[in-house]
């Protein structure tokens, strides 16, 4: 009985404090749902600034330059990829070919001794790749490895004076590989200074590959290898392998990250900046709540380190409303934030769908050139509102 | 149940429920490197302290009488007393931050007066005025005179505290409600900075104390006395004073109106109550609730407002200085994908908000506001998880007070072991925290007196202010060591009620009965 009464007793608390307590959890979530509803709703009213995470990366550029987006290394959350602007008309064969026995058949060298290399029209280098268990490389310029390549300036010259270089190879497999990989190696006067490597095609025929790589700025020479798992006797020939120097890239993006108020990247500017193209952040414009627009508005900031700004005159950001550029402004006359707020009523006409941010460079007169190294240029444009 | 005491229940029970996630989320944020805080355990520091408390509590637990409580709860306070004077004799801090500010402002009241101080931002002359200003004053540049002051507003603290405490609830459970306080670091570590958090503990202290005596006097008579006028003035002048001290009255005049709500429903339920009882039948209630309504208003609202405003315009005409601030440009500093520290919220307070031009700035940062909040509210939600974090962590004003010495004047600071102190406290406040919890879940065992409810409006107000609009500091908890120290010893001596009976008692009387039916 007494046992009983206590349970009773203990139970009562108990569904006491569940209720109370199921009540208020109740109630959080409905608070909770009421939350999320309502800043829905706010949404809808027009009362937010613009959602800056709906822009999107579009390329513009000029007639004449290549494109390329090259997926980088992935080791942050902020990193997106680099974007090169790439002057086509600028490039210059740095090599001119590896793959040509006249040019360079005493430049290969294999790591083990059963390969040869031969040819039979001095256009292409053919090698015989025996069967063999484990990986096997051929590789350019004979020598050790981790020192830089004695005797083979000429193959040098003007390898260094790009901070971009192309690699084109051609080449044709008699039978199908196990694995084909390219390595890069770059060295300084003393030892090697950098190493990176692809995986290539390896399936019977014609192959090609084509990738483009960061020069260290100390480096003077180079080697290129190529490793081979290979367990039939197989054949390859090197119809074409440049190494070609990429110059007037002027913009390379590393790094984009935005949130809804905040859209921010990093420009990298290299080489000499003479070369046209733009950079552009695009959004459809959602004017809800928003009829009667009459001013753009936002903040937009240039950090640029140690660089003096001045030097980024030649750099411009632009707001184009669709088609109709709104407003411009040098980077180098921007502050660190600066507002914005701009008259839109000529606009008031039509209804507008889309709005971008450019920045980039027209094609300057040779006075403007600059040359800058290696300079990252944080931009941030934040809270834009359209009202 | 009629429906507005059933919304306001919901809502009780809601608030509650939301105080309980928090409290939870606290004690895990204090324990996410459960590793080296239990090889903690092992610190000499740690095992003192969890000793001294056990022999403090069940000394407490054994203690019958009211005058042996007193006698435990004096002796302690006149350790504690000892202790941090030793503890201030030994340690200096090298004044940083703010701290620093209030400092040299306080020095330079006493030498340039008070005109000269027209140039700085006016929140800092507010908060040196009635601090380290008189401290300089009567003692000049010597920072062990400040320290000694600080361990004096403490203690003062601690003894009206746990006068408010043994009044509101029980001798028992004031004098636990002291030892949790007392184990709050912020406060060991504070007496040393010129820390106006300290300055600002006895006001709030004394003003839970004035509000329990005028709950008791509104309560016991009908009419309206000299005594509750002048307990009414002292609460505005109170209110002035956190105000200065710490800019909190805004969180102190919600928790006034929303006592006054509750004193005038809760009088309008128990009138309408006589009343159907009486005539057998629901009508309003008449003359008498109207005349008490307007004691409560006049009471907690319209004297003490009176009296802040008075003492504000008297303030400002003798001083010339007060601090005027764009609430909707600090709220709208928020940074949802941040916690609202200081460093994420400066910059919009200081380089954007002031680049619009004048005209525009209001609307301009409402609506940067209500991006904040609803574009990503699953991100907003999570900040708020982020600012509670922040402000559960212990170890804030250890953080400002344990850098090296700079200045020739500051002796040996407490610049080593900093790790394992802050673990320390992080295991510490973990077990708090979980107390607290428990304290919250089972609410429904512990009622509260009424002349409590200010302190738990005025605690929740700020709590919520500060976790929804405003920066988050972790020696901000400090702000609540009063509440949650007396939540915890109610757990721990409350004894368990549920309504009107005694719990434990019940059980006994069951068993009685039980026995003598057998």
């Amino acid at each position: 009985m007494e046992t009983a009464n206590n349970r009773s007793r203990f139970v009562k608390g108990f569904k006491r404090i569940a209720s109370v307590h199921l009540v208020g959890l109740i109630g959080l979530i409905i608070i909770i749902g009421l939350f999320f509803a309502a800043a829905k709703c706010i949404s809808y009213t027009g009362l937010t600034l613009m959602d800056m995470r709906e822009f999107q990366l579009v390329e513009e550029v000029s007639d004449g330059m290549d494109q390329y987006l090259m997926p980088d290394y992935v080791n942050a959350n902020s990193l997106a990829a680099r974007y090169y602007l790439i002057d086509d008309m600028a490039r210059e064969e740095l090599v001119t070919d590896l793959a040509k026995w006249d040019v360079a058949g005493s430049a290969w060298a294999s790591h083990i001794h059963n390969i040869t290399a031969f040819s039979t029209d001095n256009s292409a280098i053919t090698f015989n790749l025996p069967a063999h268990y484990t990986h096997y490389y051929i590789y350019t310029f004979p020598g050790s490895w981790s020192a830089p390549p004695p005797g083979w300036d000429a193959f040098f010259e003007g390898f260094g004076t790009s901070t971009l270089v192309k690699i084109e190879i051609d080449y044709i497999l008699h039978r199908d590989l196990d694995a084909l990989k390219l390595f890069f190696q770059q060295y300084n006067d003393e030892a090697r200074i950098a190493s990176i490597s692809w995986h290539m095609p390896g399936k019977k025929g014609s192959n090609s590959f084509t990738t483009t790589l960061n020069i260290h700025s100390e480096a003077k020479s180079f080697r290129v290898y190529m490793q081979f798992l290979n367990m039939a006797q197989n054949e390859i020939t090197l119809e074409s392998l440049k190494l070609v120097n990429m110059h007037g890239y002027n913009l390379l993006l590393t790094r984009i990250e935005n949130n809804f108020k905040k859209l921010s990247f990093t420009l990298s500017l290299s080489g000499i900046a003479e070369y046209p193209g733009f950079i552009v952040f695009k959004k459809d414009i959602d004017l809800k709540g928003r009829s009667d627009y009459q001013s753009l508005r936002f903040f937009v900031s240039v950090e640029a380190g140690e660089l003096d700004k001045a030097l980024l005159s030649f750099l411009e950001i632009k707001v184009f409303l669709d088609e109709a550029l709104v407003w411009s402004m040098p980077v180098s006359e921007i502050g660190n934030p600066t507002f914005v707020e701009q008259n839109i009523e000529f606009l008031n006409s039509k209804e507008l769908s889309e709005i971008s941010f450019s920045v980039g460079c027209d094609p300057p007169d040779s006075a403007t050139q600059k040359e800058i190294m290696d300079q990252g240029i944080d931009i941030s444009i934040e809270y834009l509102d359209i009202r | 149940m009629r429906i507005p005491a059933f919304i306001i229940r919901c809502s009780i029970a809601t608030v509650w429920t939301i105080f309980l996630v928090l409290a939870f989320h606290a004690f895990v944020a204090n324990v996410t490197c459960p590793w080296r805080s239990f090889a903690s355990v092992f610190y000499l520091g740690l095992a003192a302290i969890l000793v001294f408390s056990s022999v403090y509590l069940i000394a407490l637990l054994r203690a019958k009488k009211d005058s042996t409580i007193h006698l435990i709860a004096f002796s302690f306070l006149i350790l504690t007393l000892v202790c941090r004077i030793l503890w201030v004799r030994y340690f200096d801090a090298q004044q940083v931050s703010d701290f620093h500010t209030y400092w040299n402002i306080g020095h330079s009241i006493v030498v340039d007066g008070v005109a000269a101080q027209s140039a700085f931002p006016g929140v800092y002359f507010l908060r040196s005025i009635f601090y380290t200003a008189p401290i300089q004053y009567i003692f000049g540049d010597n920072q062990q005179a400040l320290e000694l002051v600080n361990v004096f507003l403490v203690t003062i603290t601690m003894f009206i505290f746990y006068d408010f405490g043994r009044r509101v609830f029980s001798a028992k459970i004031a004098a636990g409600a002291l030892l949790f306080f007392s184990l709050s670091p912020d406060i060991w570590y504070g007496v040393t900075l010129a820390n106006h958090d300290i300055a600002f503990l006895p006001w709030l202290a004394g003003l839970c104390l004035v509000m329990y005596w005028i709950d008791k006097r509104l309560h016991d008579k009908s009419y309206i006395s000299m005594p509750i006028v002048l307990l009414s003035i002292t609460v505005g002048i109170l209110i002035f004073l956190l105000e200065v001290q710490r800019g909190f009255g805004l969180a102190a005049w919600f928790a006034l109106i929303f006592l006054l709500a509750y004193y005038l429903y809760n009088h309008y339920r128990e009138n309408r109550v006589n009343i159907v009882n009486k005539a057998n039948r629901a009508r309003l209630p008449g003359k008498d609730w109207l005349k008490r309504g307007l004691v409560f208003i006049l009471v907690l609202l319209i004297i003490p407002l009176g009296t802040y405003e008075l003492s504000k315009s008297v303030f400002i005409n003798i001083t010339g200085i007060w601090s005027e601030s764009d609430y909707v440009t600090y709220i709208s500093a928020k940074d949802v994908h941040g916690s609202d520290r200081y460093g994420e919220m400066l910059p919009w307070r200081e380089e954007y908000s002031r680049q619009l031009p004048e005209d525009l700035r209001t609307e301009f940062s409402v609506r940067k506001l209500s991006s904040e909040v609803s574009s990503d509210p699953v991100e907003t939600i999570r900040h708020i998880f982020r600012k509670n974090g922040v402000l559960a962590d212990p170890t804030g004003t250890l953080g400002f007070s344990s850098r090296p010495a700079e200045d020739p004047w500051v002796g040996r600071t407490n610049s080593d072991g900093v790790p394992m102190q802050r673990e320390l406290h992080k295991l510490l406040s973990a077990i708090l925290f979980f107390l607290l919890f428990l304290r919250l879940l089972l609410h429904p065992f512990f009622p509260i007196k009424r002349g409590g409810f200010f302190l738990i409006f005025f605690t929740a107000f700020l709590y919520l202010l500060i976790l929804f609009f405003t920066e988050a500091q972790p020696r901000y908890s400090l702000f609540t060591v009063f509440l949650t120290s007396l939540l915890i010893a109610q757990l721990l001596f409350g004894g368990w009620k549920l309504r009107s009976n005694t719990w434990w008692n019940s059980i006994k009387k069951a068993s009685k009965s039980t026995n003598l039916e057998k």
